[in-house]
């Protein structure tokens, strides 16, 4: 990918197993410290490992590099990694904080009640982080409220807001435009650069919703 | 301490940027003109990668409290103190009290002012680069603020003395001929290296026969770029993946957008190519309404330019401390 990263991928669809695949190996690649990768960071089906280009000449180049990851590789599999933390976020559905909540119901044909229950009667799989920092991009969202993202884009989406669009769900980090389907909303923090764990939420984490009022 | 009494707009510190936070969806964030920021530091006997002022387009008015060892690179800015012209790339000793001043660019888009030691602000994330998204990290400079940076730095120079309170600014007798690699007055020929989505254009020579022009939604993130629409096949089924500074990426109105250093780190367009790291700095001098050509390069050969041009630097440091130090 460009003269400074490689991008690894492990498939081409949206995928959980694939994605646990991509968390194991980038898991596995950051304990083996290669040296030249400043950065490795996973999304859906793939990862990137970002060069130090200086640092790698001296480490045996591009192709060394290569076969240092061919055999971390070797042993990855697509089992979900047993370190793989699970996080709960309370989540208030519908009116002011989940504005699109009921528009969603009715484009699904379900009941409000139905949507937060089957939202919320879920474990979701952190795919990766993107968009903003600390926004995740969630694996796991059941077929029936699978819809097309809003046509237009708000340019004001609160902090804190629980969306989703098409097979994705997510959660917004920080006030911030946004296009997804906003149904409720979180009083947890999810990012904040300051802070000793900056991101609440990490690649390959296990998330619920749980209602609250 | 630096007293911003003005600023140029969307001024901020940079240093070599952010390399803890991509996974968790942090931009690197860092200096738009990694050359310039980089020759900036060497200059004054930094590491490349301290933090030095990435200066906007406009005037700004900075007056230092304490003397200072410093060093201006990038566009062509005119910088004077008290009437009298001050030199780019070239080491400048200031003394407490002085008001320096830096007009708009003449050519060029954006400058560095390093001091020695590095602007001293707190950092944030392991980086003192400003961001403009996500909550908690360093902002665009304004009006008022006021830099710390460490005195006893810019006292450790024997052949650049500072000079007394309110005396004039010293010139050093020697610079660095870092102008070049902008490549500032020409059409900005950018290496590209094929991307992973190359394949899906209809016709690839498009991208290459045809001169684009840098569009005014320019910001630190992209450089959004006009010209004759490239057509995809079919890009709608692409699986969000890792993008860096650098990727060129094809929204569906077929109008590429280069991505630049506080890019989000994932995205969703076809990724049609990659411009050579040595070639980011030249693309970041040119304004709104610049020409832009691509050129194809291989990845080795951006390799080893980007190795070339980093050798060139270590080699630029090792000078600018013999001479700041009257070897």
């Amino acid at each position: 990918m460009g003269d400074s990263a490689l991008l690894l991928r492990f498939g081409s669809n949206i995928d959980p197993l694939v994605n646990a695949t991509v968390h194991n190996a980038a898991a596995a690649l950051t304990a083996a410290k290669l040296p030249g990768v400043r950065e490795i960071a996973p999304s859906y089906a793939a990862l990137v490992l970002v060069l130090d280009l200086l640092q790698l000449q001296r480490a045996g180049g591009v192709e060394g590099l290569q076969q240092r990851i061919r055999q971390t590789l070797a042993s990855i599999t697509g089992v979900a990694p047993e370190a793989a933390r699970s996080v709960e976020i309370p989540v208030r559905y519908g009116a002011a904080d989940g504005p699109d909540l009921g528009a969603v119901a009715d484009a699904v044909g379900l009941s409000i009640a139905d949507v937060i229950e089957v939202h919320a009667g879920v474990e979701y799989q952190v795919a990766m982080l993107g968009f903003l920092p600390g926004f995740p991009y969630l694996l796991g969202l059941p077929e029936c409220l699978h819809i097309p993202r809003r046509s237009s884009i708000r340019s004001h989406v609160p902090a804190g807001s629980v969306a989703i669009a098409g097979a994705q769900a997510g959660i917004y980090p920080g006030d911030s435009p946004g296009g997804w389907h906003l149904i409720g909303r979180t009083g947890c923090r999810l990012f904040d650069a300051t802070s000793q764990q900056p991101a609440l939420l990490l690649p390959g984490d296990r998330v619920r919703f749980v209602p609250v009022r | 301490m630096l007293e911003l009494q003005r600023i140029a707009p969307l001024s901020s510190v940079q240093d070599a940027g952010r390399f803890d936070g991509r996974h968790l969806g942090v931009p690197q964030s860092g200096p738009l003109d990694q050359w310039s920021h980089a020759v900036a530091n060497v200059l004054v006997g930094n590491r490349p990668q301290a933090a030095a002022i990435e200066i906007g387009t406009g005037r700004s008015q900075l007056r230092f409290d304490a003397p200072a060892v410093i060093a201006i690179t990038g566009a062509r800015m005119p910088v004077h103190s008290r009437g009298a012209s001050l030199p780019l790339w070239r080491p400048l000793a200031v003394a407490a009290g002085t008001l320096l001043t830096i007009e708009p660019a003449l050519l060029g888009a954006r400058g560095y002012l390093a001091v020695a030691g590095g602007w001293l602000t707190a950092p944030v994330l392991g980086s003192r680069s400003a961001q403009m998204r996500g909550e908690g990290f360093p902002r665009l400079l304004r009006r008022g603020d006021c830099l710390p940076f460490s005195p006893t730095a810019s006292a450790q120079w024997p052949a650049l003395p500072l000079p007394d309170a309110n005396q004039a600014p010293r010139i050093a007798p020697w610079w660095a001929d870092g102008e070049p690699l902008l490549d500032l007055g020409a059409l900005a020929a950018l290496r590209v290296i094929d991307g992973s989505h190359l394949s899906l254009l209809r016709d690839r020579r498009a991208l290459y026969l045809q001169d684009f022009e840098l569009t005014n939604a320019a910001n630190r993130m992209a450089a959004p770029l006009r010209g004759q629409p490239l057509l995809v096949e079919d890009a709608a089924a692409l699986v969000s993946e890792a993008v860096v500074p650098g990727t060129v990426q094809l929204p569906p109105d077929g109008q590429p957008v280069i991505l630049l250093a506080e890019a989000q780190t994932v995205g969703g367009y076809a990724r049609i190519a990659h411009v050579a790291s040595i070639d980011i700095a030249r693309l970041a001098q040119r304004r709104p309404g610049s020409r832009i050509r691509f050129e194809p390069i291989s990845v080795a050969a951006a390799q080893r330019l980007w190795i070339w041009r980093q050798e060139r630097l270590m080699r630029l440091s090792i000078a600018a401390l013999a001479r700041l130090l009257g070897r």
